[in-house]
């Protein structure tokens, strides 16, 4: 892995993120802390990826690993470690930083699940636009659908047993909970060092980081959870805070931006069309609907006018008969032949 | 289809609710009439069901706190949350190990301090999900492993059709559970993340005897102990997961040593054990406000 031709895709980014996925933020700061040479590409296409899924990292002979955990193992495996670990790292401290990552994902990934799909607000106000304003037609229209029904599928399973949907409630309770207690330990663990381990970073970092900075960074909807994990007066968690904030500064901006590539969404015919329909909908929604209106007055009145009508009816009646009349004449049959009569 | 799945859902969010309640009313002395309500050990548990069933029975002994073993078969069936094993004190129900540690933490005489607290929350955490997912993934998912000795043993207490539907429809739910949950796809990836955990465990507990402190166990302790034994004992004849825990001499020792522990927290006269074997004449659980 000498050349710089390995690129490693992540989703996009925004709210002074590298990416807004808490799994590809992960895999960048791992390349970032062991100074491998990959470069780091922004997309916004998931579904024209094989696993479904960012990151990925491609390599020579269009080789593809996908997911952080693998991602992460196969960069180890070639040789890029972070300072701490390549350094001074004990057994004791190896099997924490396994067991904390385990932690730290399986607790607050279901809460960012939750605050990004399931929060109405939220995701109307802001995920939306910001999916119209990132995706294709396909992404925004389809995809988006699908993996919301899917998301919230996923939050009302357990292992033992299918929830209905009114334990959405209690779910968020639990996740809440489990969350607090998670930040809770963490901010316990980091206390006032400079990484969690000391004074240099290690994976461990990477993986807290990605998972701490959306729910610091991304303008979150819901005033409950807002409240229960005290993310407007930081006074509990502010060494977590402060932590973060250092590491974006040192890991993922300046110098280390430089690196990342967009890749931008190609400038389709209908966008223009698009565009003119977005500023104008107010006028296009009344008009549609005046027509709609018109349109159906308009058939009520000429139902109205036939039914109540009845000289137009005989009228109707005396011409088929005629000509039924007159077709049974040039067939050669009798006039009493003919249906209806 | 809806209807043969009902008794695996969720009804009601009682067992939480009972918690808080519990909580709420401060400290209390360890009631007396206590059962642990299993399903049959010998012939009808499953592998992730033994660990828990297992890792409850130590954490209850270890502390000295008194119960009656109850097996019976239709014991998930009895769980509002199908979490098992179930405890039931007096008048209501605590289910699954998490929620009977809290409820039995609180009547314990040496708390954990919240810094010892916090050291061991990422290792229950990374037991209860991913050393679980693998089990579950090699006791359900896996073909060999199901046919051979999970589904005969799970539908061992019930009639003939019943015994073959039944392994059928929970695995169906398992299966939908995991692959929205977990990475693992073939055996070779649980035995690799089972190996990462045992390696993880195995480096956090070194020399000493148990995980935290020199004397005292906790519910780390317990919990561990259950699942390595599940392992150590199963009979699952694909993966050879009895290898993974057996690569780690101090894990192995470590459990030789809470089973010793186990006995010596046992009084003969508290533990009684009934055992229900049959599905057709199951003796009523009592409430007492019934009697």
């Amino acid at each position: 892995m000498q050349n710089p031709r390995h690129e490693l895709e992540v989703w996009r980014g925004d709210w002074q993120l590298l990416s807004i996925d808490p799994e590809c933020l992960r895999a960048a700061a791992y390349v970032r802390l062991s100074g491998a040479p990959v470069s780091i590409v922004q997309n916004a296409e998931p579904w024209s990826i094989v696993s479904g899924a960012y990151p990925v990292l491609r390599g020579e002979n269009k080789s593809q690993i996908s997911g952080a955990d693998a991602i992460v193992k196969r960069l180890r495996s070639d040789g890029f470690r972070c300072p701490h670990e390549a350094n001074q790292m004990t057994t004791y401290e190896e099997a924490d930083a396994y067991a904390l990552e385990g932690y730290i994902k399986s607790s607050l990934s279901p809460l960012l699940d939750y605050l990004w799909w399931a929060d109405e607000e939220f995701f109307q106000k802001v995920a939306q636009p910001w999916y119209t304003k990132e995706l294709s037609l396909y992404g925004q229209f389809v995809w988006t659908n699908r993996q919301k029904k899917r998301m919230l599928n996923r939050f009302m399973m357990t292992p033992d047993a299918q929830i209905s949907e009114a334990k959405v409630k209690l779910f968020r309770k639990q996740t809440v909970q489990k969350a607090r207690r998670c930040l809770e330990d963490l901010s316990v663990k980091l206390s006032d060092k400079t990484f969690l381990f000391g004074l240099q970073p290690s994976a461990l970092d990477a993986c807290a980081f990605a998972y701490l900075a959306p729910l610091f960074y991304i303008p979150w909807k819901s005033k409950e959870i807002r409240k229960e994990l005290f993310m407007d007066n930081l006074d509990k968690f502010k060494n977590l805070k402060l932590y973060v904030d250092r590491f974006r500064k040192r890991f993922m901006e300046g110098s280390a931006i430089s690196s990342v590539r967009l890749v931008q969404r190609p400038v389709r015919w209908y966008h223009r069309a698009l565009e003119q329909i977005q500023k104008q909908q107010d006028i296009l929604l009344f008009a549609t609907f005046a027509i709609a209106v018109n349109v159906y007055l308009l058939r009520r009145t000429v139902r109205r006018l036939r039914f109540s009508w009845p000289a137009f009816e005989n009228h109707a009646r005396q011409k088929v008969q005629d000509s039924y009349a007159e077709m049974a004449k040039n067939l050669g049959m009798k006039a009493e032949m003919q249906p209806g009569a | 289809m809806e209807f043969l799945l009902k008794p695996f859902m969720f009804t009601s969010d009682l067992v939480e609710d009972t918690v808080e309640v519990v909580i709420s009313s401060g400290d209390l002395p360890w009631p007396q009439n206590v059962i642990l309500c299993v399903p049959l050990l010998s012939s009808q548990v499953t592998l992730h069901e033994q660990a828990e069933c297992l890792a409850t029975q130590a954490f209850l002994r270890m502390h000295g706190l008194n119960f009656t073993l109850d097996e019976r078969p239709n014991a998930e069936y009895m769980s509002v949350t199908a979490k098992l094993p179930l405890l039931k004190i007096d008048d209501h129900f605590v289910a699954g190990f998490d929620a009977i540690t809290t409820y039995a933490r609180l009547r314990i005489r040496k708390q954990l301090t919240s810094e010892q607290e916090s050291a061991i929350r990422p290792y229950v955490e990374m037991i209860n999900v991913t050393v679980r997912n693998a089990e579950l993934y090699a006791a359900w998912v896996d073909d060999t492993n199901f046919r051979s000795v999970t589904a005969p043993r799970y539908g061992s207490p019930y009639p003939f059709p019943l015994n073959k539907i039944l392994p059928l429809l929970k695995r169906v739910q398992i299966k939908a559970f995991l692959t929205e949950n977990s990475p693992l796809a073939s055996m070779d990836d649980v035995r690799e993340s089972l190996n990462s955990d045992m390696k993880a465990l195995s480096e956090r507990l070194g020399p000493r005897p148990y995980f935290l402190d020199d004397l005292n166990t906790n519910e780390l302790d317990a919990l561990v102990y259950g699942h390595l034994t599940a392992l150590l004992t199963s009979k699952l004849p694909e993966g050879n997961l009895t290898e993974l825990v057996h690569r780690h001499q101090n894990l192995v020792q470590f459990c030789q040593r809470v089973d010793r522990k186990k006995e010596m927290g046992m009084n003969s006269e508290l533990h009684t054990t009934t055992v229900v074997t049959s599905m057709r004449r199951l003796p009523p659980v009592v409430l007492k406000s019934d009697v």
